[in-house]
């Protein structure tokens, strides 16, 4: 059984190593370092990161979002017409994001991610997932000062995470996930979304899915499998009961199990998560089911983010030889 | 006459540079408890003469002895530990309390602190408490079976805190409930708490909200049992407002017209603005002035500079109405 995470990572380490991005940034910020030595920091953290994830035994890691201080960070810096604003909660965290402010005509003059996820890719043997916010939660976290409709924007959101798209597969991406813990709050909008992903993945030759944390799919379970994406991956934890749901799952899609708590410290017990999965293999077969912790881990200081990826490979490494035969 | 748009703060002050120094020092066991406490003082009492040089009207005393607002309380409570840091936002960051055992006080947290600045001013000065609800909801719970239970166990704690702040003679007592926007569905489990730690007290109580959807949780939120909300409004440029039009909003209001993530000093005249916008939708004598949340990120010249600004729009507006 395959593990993955879901996105972001601490930035912090739990002991000091010498690489301390908080500190670079107020360097940088003071004048008391220059750009260059804090673009080093950076490099050095998100290798950190990746070697956490390699060592701990994932499979398809990502970069961490290391330079990222929202889900919506890389959209509202790298997009014409868009900018972040106020500061807001995101979901039921104690974490906050600003609000991309949407003032005119979208477009994406220069890559999103893609540069990113060549740093990474170069620094790592492991495959990398590159993660972009989703086209529906981006809408729904944004204020939107210039397109009539929702629709209307949601369609120039899908056409500037296409290119993306795109620029991503050429520089050899083959996992691309978009976050979407906004598509459960807006029921109506699942045929759009439906719509926008067949759009931004027609003829793309990679495993193209979503995410869906913190937010129960239970008004959207009717319909979620229905739609065109490679894998889906569910918070299993902040609802446990949306296991349930998944009697439906489509058999072409993969699911993506986040059984491990990305939001508390306390380990899972293996004998908890094991019968878990032994319900979700009723409904889907088991070579379709990869486990992940159930949301970002960047909500956990980094030493205990460590011992969740190293609980939940285990787990699926004392799986793999006995119920994939 | 009362004081039309009494000025205040909500709660944290930039810490001066020695004091930053003096914090890593005593975290690497390089000098004592009682010079780092030297120094808190110190910073107290210079935090107290900004308020008062700036013509504040009811001061606070700057946190000059707290990191973050809920590791502080967590390190003085039985039942809790202290993690490494996690992000708040952007490059912020606070060290997440774990709660690993039964929630004990062992004594008085924060008298001490509101004893020593009160005595430095003629002012009122605030008793400041974070809530139950945030302290839960900002906490790893390993212990308590379910959020209720801890939630309530803090309640208990934070009830007695205020309860000698009074006793200390704290004319205004503010308990911060930042979190209570997070989950809508909760909100009455906060109520219920607030209710446990302000049932009794004859001080004005007073809680600071921020950074939440406030529409989600009006008008359930007028039934928080305390005197006053704070709530946040110059970060989103006012956009907030209408929704306490309707219903109409019962309490006092301290209303947040400096953004205190923003380095940019506002204009006299914009602050001015916002208060006419605020007074358009709140009985003006129901309402108090203050930044949007507290001022710990900026620096000491930007927060003399933003509270200066906030007072001088507060007078040109008292003149203009007569309220002088």
């Amino acid at each position: 059984m395959l593990t993955t995470v879901v996105g972001n990572y601490p930035r912090i380490p739990s002991i000091k190593d010498g690489i301390n991005l908080r500190k670079g940034i107020n360097d940088e910020e003071k004048g008391k370092i220059d750009k260059d030595r804090l673009e080093e920091i950076y490099r050095k953290t998100i290798i950190r990161t990746i070697n956490d994830q390699v060592e701990a035994g994932v499979d398809i890691i990502t970069d961490g979002q290391i330079r990222w201080t929202e889900l919506t960070y890389p959209m509202a810096t790298a997009l014409t017409s868009v900018h972040p604003g106020g500061l807001r909660r995101f979901y039921d965290n104690n974490i906050y994001y600003r609000r991309p402010q949407i003032t005119g005509l979208m477009s994406r003059d220069r890559e999103i991610v893609t540069e990113e996820y060549r740093f990474a890719a170069k620094h790592s043997d492991r495959p990398v997932k590159a993660v972009l916010c989703g086209p529906i939660t981006f809408c729904n976290l944004s204020n939107n000062y210039y397109y009539k409709s929702f629709g209307k924007l949601a369609d120039s959101v899908a056409d500037v995470l296409a290119g993306e798209v795109r620029s991503l597969v050429a520089a050899g991406c083959r996992h691309i996930q978009f976050d979407e813990p906004s598509l459960p709050l807006l029921p109506a909008r699942m045929e759009l979304a439906s719509e926008l992903y067949s759009k931004i993945f027609a003829g793309v030759d990679a495993e193209c899915g979503i995410f869906i944390y913190f937010n129960s799919i239970k008004s959207i379970a009717d319909r979620l499998f229905e739609l065109p994406l490679r894998f889906i991956g569910l918070d299993l934890v902040s609802h446990s009961d949306d296991i349930e749901f998944l009697k439906g799952f489509n058999p072409d899609c993969k699911l993506i199990a986040g059984l491990f708590d990305g939001r508390n410290i306390m380990l899972e017990n293996e004998k908890s998560i094991r019968s878990k999965i032994d319900r979700l293999s009723k409904m889907i077969p088991i070579d379709r089911i990869m486990l992940s912790p159930s949301s970002g881990l960047e909500f956990l200081p980094q030493k205990y983010a460590v011992a969740k990826m190293k609980r939940m490979c285990a787990v699926a490494r004392k799986l793999t030889p006995a119920e994939t035969k | 006459m009362k004081k039309m748009l009494p000025t205040t703060t909500v709660g944290s002050f930039p810490k001066p540079s020695y004091l930053t120094k003096a914090r890593a020092q005593y975290a690497g066991k390089k000098i004592s408890h009682d010079e780092l406490a030297e120094m808190e003082k110190k910073a107290t009492r210079e935090i107290i003469e900004l308020q008062e040089r700036v013509g504040l009207d009811i001061l606070v005393h700057g946190e000059m002895e707290r990191g973050d607002m809920t590791t502080y309380f967590a390190k003085k409570l039985a039942g809790f530990s202290i993690s490494s840091p996690v992000r708040s936002y952007g490059n912020r960051y606070y060290r997440k309390p774990i709660v690993n055992g039964s929630i004990v006080r062992n004594g008085p947290m924060t008298v001490e602190m509101f004893e020593y600045a009160q005595s430095l001013t003629q002012k009122p000065v605030k008793g400041m408490l974070t809530g139950p609800y945030t302290m839960c909801d900002w906490s790893f719970n390993t212990h308590y079976s379910d959020r209720r239970s801890l939630t309530l166990a803090l309640a208990e704690v934070i009830a007695a805190e205020a309860e000698d702040l009074e006793k200390a003679g704290a004319q205004y007592i503010q308990i911060d409930e930042p979190a209570i926007s997070t989950r809508p569905e909760e909100i009455n489990l906060a109520i219920e708490a607030m209710g446990m730690v302000t049932s009794g007290l004859k001080a004005k109580t007073i809680s600071h909200i921020c950074y939440g959807d406030f529409k989600t949780i009006y008008p359930d939120i007028l039934k928080l049992p305390v005197d006053q909300l704070d709530l946040e409004f110059a970060n989103s440029d006012f956009a907030n407002l209408d929704i306490f039009r309707d219903p109409p909003f019962t309490k006092e209001i301290a209303v947040g017209v400096i953004d205190i993530h923003s380095h940019k000093v506002e204009t006299v005249e914009q602050v001015k603005e916002w208060i006419r916008s605020a007074m358009d939708v709140f009985p003006p004598e129901k309402i108090y002035i203050d930044p949007d949340c507290g001022l710990k990120t900026r620096t000491l010249d930007e927060t003399e500079a933003k509270l200066k600004v906030m007072v001088r729009a507060v007078n040109e507006i008292r003149t203009e109405k007569g309220w002088d």
